[in-house]
């Protein structure tokens, strides 16, 4: 193949093409269709009523109200974590916001995590162990989770028999449940499932998604 | 490098490219899919692994990918011996930051990512060229 007196222009602009072609063939492969994620049923504002002893966080009174369905185990559901306390933090004055279990049957300790969160949800705090549990799911998913669990209720200053009793309390466990129940009759595809005043929305990718989400929203209200 | 070396080097690295295209989609929408209740998680790419110092890794594939392809058509259009040195340095590269990952994958995440494992195939391939390759 003679090497010289080749038109660079069209070498380059040739690669350039080629590589424009592949990714384009690419995405039009790997792009997930519209309707993967949309649940058929969707969701009605009945279902996604307040419940009693519900953990919300932000203005309670706020014209939107937002629903997670999430799981801990779930890497997603981690990545979003801090994503929704940057939003709640802008927006803690317009918006409430509600999380729900949906433990996947998948994950092994999906159902126990919640279990924990709960349980130090009855000594007053549920959202400082959501946090942790949610910002180390490589600690505890992978080892023994009852360990990392009990020490987090430790770090959180619970009491520790209090504690270990109520991951056997049964109401804790119907509680789970019945979130997981709710999930189920919206047809969640896919955890975390977020509910603008009861309205399924598509994910957004990031934090400046789903802040321009919460403004559309609420401009419209 | 020879021109079939070379041919089979440049097609190899579009195999790459390719692979990072598709991951990179893959992260993008990582979001949209979330955890299927059907199929759970894709455990190695969206565990913590999944970017270095902030940077999905995917995108740092399809640079990779990207830098080389460019390279190998610079030294087919130039001839310059400084650039497949440069070349064999990132793939040398590419390829102890692939072992590192195929180890997290095996002893730490105890699940593999097929197209990640697709991608450290391709380097391996790509430094064996380069490293056993005969001068024109």
């Amino acid at each position: 193949m003679p090497s010289k007196k080749r038109n660079p222009l069209a070498l380059w602009g040739g690669l350039a093409a080629l590589l424009v072609v592949i990714s384009a063939t690419v995405w039009f492969v790997a792009k997930p269709s519209d309707s993967q994620a949309t649940p058929q049923g969707a969701g009605s504002m009945a279902d996604l009523a307040p419940v009693p002893a519900e953990w919300g966080i932000g203005n309670p009174n706020a014209k939107l109200r937002i629903v997670e369905f999430g799981d801990y185990q779930c890497g997603a559901c981690g990545y979003f974590h801090p994503i929704i306390k940057q939003v709640m933090e802008e927006f803690g004055d317009e918006v409430y916001f509600v999380f729900r279990h949906f433990p996947l049957p998948s994950h092994q300790f999906a159902k126990s995590a919640a279990t924990a969160a709960e349980a130090a949800g009855r000594q007053g705090k549920f959202w400082e162990m959501h946090d942790l549990i949610m910002s180390n799911q490589g600690a505890w998913s992978r080892g023994i989770p009852t360990t990392v669990f009990l020490q987090m209720a430790r770090q959180l200053g619970l009491n520790d028999i209090q504690f270990q009793q109520d991951l056997r309390n049964a109401d804790i466990a119907a509680k789970i449940d019945r979130d997981f129940n709710t999930g189920r009759q919206l047809n969640i595809p896919s955890v975390p499932a977020f509910f603008f005043n009861g309205v399924y929305i598509q994910n957004p990718a990031d934090v400046e998604g789903f802040r321009n989400l919460i403004k559309a929203e609420l401009a419209k209200l | 490098m020879n021109s079939v070396w070379r041919g089979i080097y440049f097609t190899l690295a579009l195999v790459g490219f390719s692979d990072a295209v598709y991951l990179t989609i893959k992260h993008f929408y990582q979001a949209d899919a979330g955890c299927l209740l059907s199929e759970g998680c894709d455990a190695v790419l969206k565990s913590e692994f999944s970017s270095f110092m902030g940077i999905p890794l995917a995108y740092m594939g399809l640079a990779y990918y990207l830098l080389i392809v460019i390279c190998i058509t610079a030294y087919h259009q130039t001839r310059k011996s400084d650039i497949l040195k440069g070349l064999f340095l990132l793939n040398l590269s590419g390829f102890a930051f692939s072992l590192w990952l195929v180890y997290l994958q095996a002893f730490v995440l105890n699940s593999y990512c097929t197209w990640c494992l697709i991608s450290a195939g391709v380097t391996t391939l790509l430094l064996s060229i380069l490293t056993f390759r005969k001068e024109d």
